[in-house]
């Protein structure tokens, strides 16, 4: 459909993503984004597993999780640090521990996907 | 069956349904689903069928054309329709203003087909070969008159939106008969009438007020029907289960806090995605289809989603809900139509005979169907070969075939120029009751309560009809 761009073009905030009628992205399709066939009154709301996989596995939010890694890994409580950024709390010390326990190491790979993990809870998600 | 009283009633419009749940104390919606089908089947309604597959000809195809046959017509074509049939129908605003209504019969050649001795028209040559499946009903009708509210009539008991589609109900009440796939699937495929589709919206496959993992999960079409399937690199299968059990393990922290519901529905679409990743690949790789099943089903994304539909019912999927959009033949009706009818006839056929073949179609019940029907009278200038015709609640013709349907049958008729039901009505209501009932449940005991009632897809309404049960 639509070629991705290169460099700092592709950190764009998705507000400025290329919008093709014909092959509108996918991502935002399935979290309710019109379609602009027509008017739209109000925006649906719908939780399908669709959803799920888009947030584990599509390259924008792998990106963000990798991104947001990096920074973690530079704290001394990067996990502390990962969870504040994402959700504006601290976490209680039964979060902090399920967090912890997820991975043995504290290298990238394992902070992407404890990063990856708090961009996917309900909470980050879903406004209150 | 209830779900505890509601202290939050204030709610109203399309929207009211999510935000009212999300606040209310729906504390056992995951023991709920487990309570309610012992209850029917207390019912003592002897299942027939398993699943539906919903056949969905979306805008409306004209009933005089394709199944109800009213030659009689030809000797009035171009003549006045009388008062005395139109009475006080409500019109629709595309020709309520038109000073003349003149009458079109059909334009199409039509034969008797089978033992049943069906009458089918010429666009339908592949679907008249399997007739002696089929049970058509004649005498359709609703109150609805344009695309939104009759389709979400049909699909959900009411014209306004907000209420569960057919296909949440049945999840909610029959749940799964495979964990690894969503019981309510839907599959959409565009028709090649040159007229623009009607708009198709997601919440006609919504849950409305029953809690949304029990929502329709629309597959793409075309070659990829579930995106984002893989997991990224540093994550492999143990890695994302472990991960999942860690968001379950979050989710239900915030769930203890918060007590909305929502949340822990949330984590079960996490763990029907992780479920899926493994399962749906399988699922739609349709390579390993052979040359002869292709050719049963015929070319076209309408096709290709009967395909789907069959290895969907094979895999146990609930609720396997297609639209087929583009009929909607307010002008240029002879050409589109053909067209229309080009695109389903031999896949509608190849679906019943590939799943009468694999043992299928006693338990797999299927609807054909669109939300009206179309008026006998031309929308616009009648001229030589050429009209259309507006949206007509007042008859239509449907057919159903399988799990507990008495086949090679028809039921119900109209007057002689296809605009009120003669005898035998079938209300959208009495059609969903009767569906409902080949699957072994008491429509008015699907109930689910919400601001302060118990809700129903059939409302207060509905009679299951005998007339077409096996």
């Amino acid at each position: 459909p639509v070629k991705p761009d290169k460099g700092d073009g592709l950190y764009r905030r998705s507000l400025y993503t290329y919008w093709k009628r014909q092959a509108p992205p996918p991502n935002m399709l399935l979290f309710d984004a019109p379609t602009r066939e027509t008017c739209t009154v109000a925006r649906p709301r719908t939780n399908t597993p669709l959803q799920a996989l888009v947030l584990m596995n599509d390259l924008t939010f792998v990106e963000a999780a990798r991104h947001l890694a990096t920074k973690m890994i530079q704290q001394s409580h990067p996990i502390h640090f990962g969870f504040r950024s994402v959700l504006a709390r601290s976490p209680t010390a039964t979060e902090l521990k399920i967090l912890t326990e997820l991975e043995d190491s504290a290298d990238l790979p394992a902070m992407t996907r404890i990063a990856s993990l708090i961009l996917c809870l309900d909470e980050a998600i879903t406004q209150p | 069956m209830s779900a505890g009283p509601s202290d939050e009633n204030s709610h109203s419009g399309q929207d009211a349904g999510r935000t009212g749940l999300s606040r209310r104390g729906f504390l056992e919606t995951t023991a709920l689903a487990s309570l309610l089908s012992p209850s029917l089947l207390a019912n003592s309604i002897a299942p027939k069928a398993k699943r539906i597959i919903y056949l969905f000809m979306h805008g409306g195809p004209p009933q005089m054309e394709l199944f109800d046959y009213k030659p009689a017509l030809i000797k009035r074509r171009g003549r006045e329709l009388p008062q005395s049939i139109r009475k006080t129908q409500r019109l629709t605003g595309m020709t309520s203003g038109q000073k003349k209504f003149p009458i079109v019969p059909g334009s199409f050649h039509f034969e008797q087909y089978g033992q049943s001795g069906a009458s089918i028209s010429e666009l339908l040559p592949h679907l008249s070969g399997v007739a002696d499946d089929l049970c058509f009903i004649k005498s359709m009708h609703t109150e609805a008159i344009n695309h939104d509210p009759a389709v979400t009539y049909l699909q959900t008991g009411h014209q306004q939106p907000g209420r569960p589609s057919f296909g949440a109900w049945l999840s909610y009440g029959l749940g799964s008969e495979n964990q690894d796939l969503p019981s309510f699937v839907v599959l959409l495929s565009n028709g090649s009438a040159t007229r623009p589709t009607d708009p198709l919206h997601a919440r006609l496959w919504g849950p409305g007020f029953l809690p949304s993992n029990h929502q329709g999960v629309q597959f793409r079409s075309g070659k990829d029907p579930v995106l984002y399937l893989s997991n990224p690199p540093d994550i492999d299968s143990a890695a994302r289960e472990r991960m999942i059990q860690s968001l379950a393990k979050l989710n239900r922290e915030q769930f203890n806090r918060a007590g909305d519901p929502e949340i822990l529905t949330r984590t079960k679409q996490f763990e029907m995605a992780y479920r899926m990743q493994m399962s749906v690949p399988e699922l739609t790789d349709l390579s390993n289809e052979t040359e002869s099943t292709r050719q049963l089903y015929g070319p076209g994304s309408f096709a290709r989603n009967c395909i789907l539909a069959r290895r969907m019912a094979e895999r146990g999927v609930r609720f396997i809900q297609l639209y087929h959009r583009g009929w909607d033949q307010h002008y240029n009706l002879p050409t589109d139509l053909r067209l229309q009818c080009g695109d389903i006839d031999r896949a509608c056929a190849g679906l019943v005979r590939d799943l009468k073949q694999r043992g299928l179609l006693d338990e797999t019940l299927i609807v054909w169907a669109g939300e009206f029907g179309r008026t006998i009278y031309s929308q616009g200038t009648l001229e030589y070969n050429n009209y259309g015709r507006d949206h007509h609640g007042g008859c239509f013709s449907i057919w159903l075939a399988g799990g507990g349907i008495k086949p090679g049958t028809t039921y119900g008729s109209t007057d002689e120029f296809s605009f009120n039901v003669a005898d035998n009505g079938v209300h959208v209501h009495d059609l969903n009751a009767t569906l409902l009932h080949c699957l072994g449940i008491n429509h008015e005991r699907l109930t689910f309560k919400f601001q302060g009632r118990h809700y129903r897809l059939t409302d207060v309404h509905g009679h299951v009809v005998r007339g077409v049960l096996a």
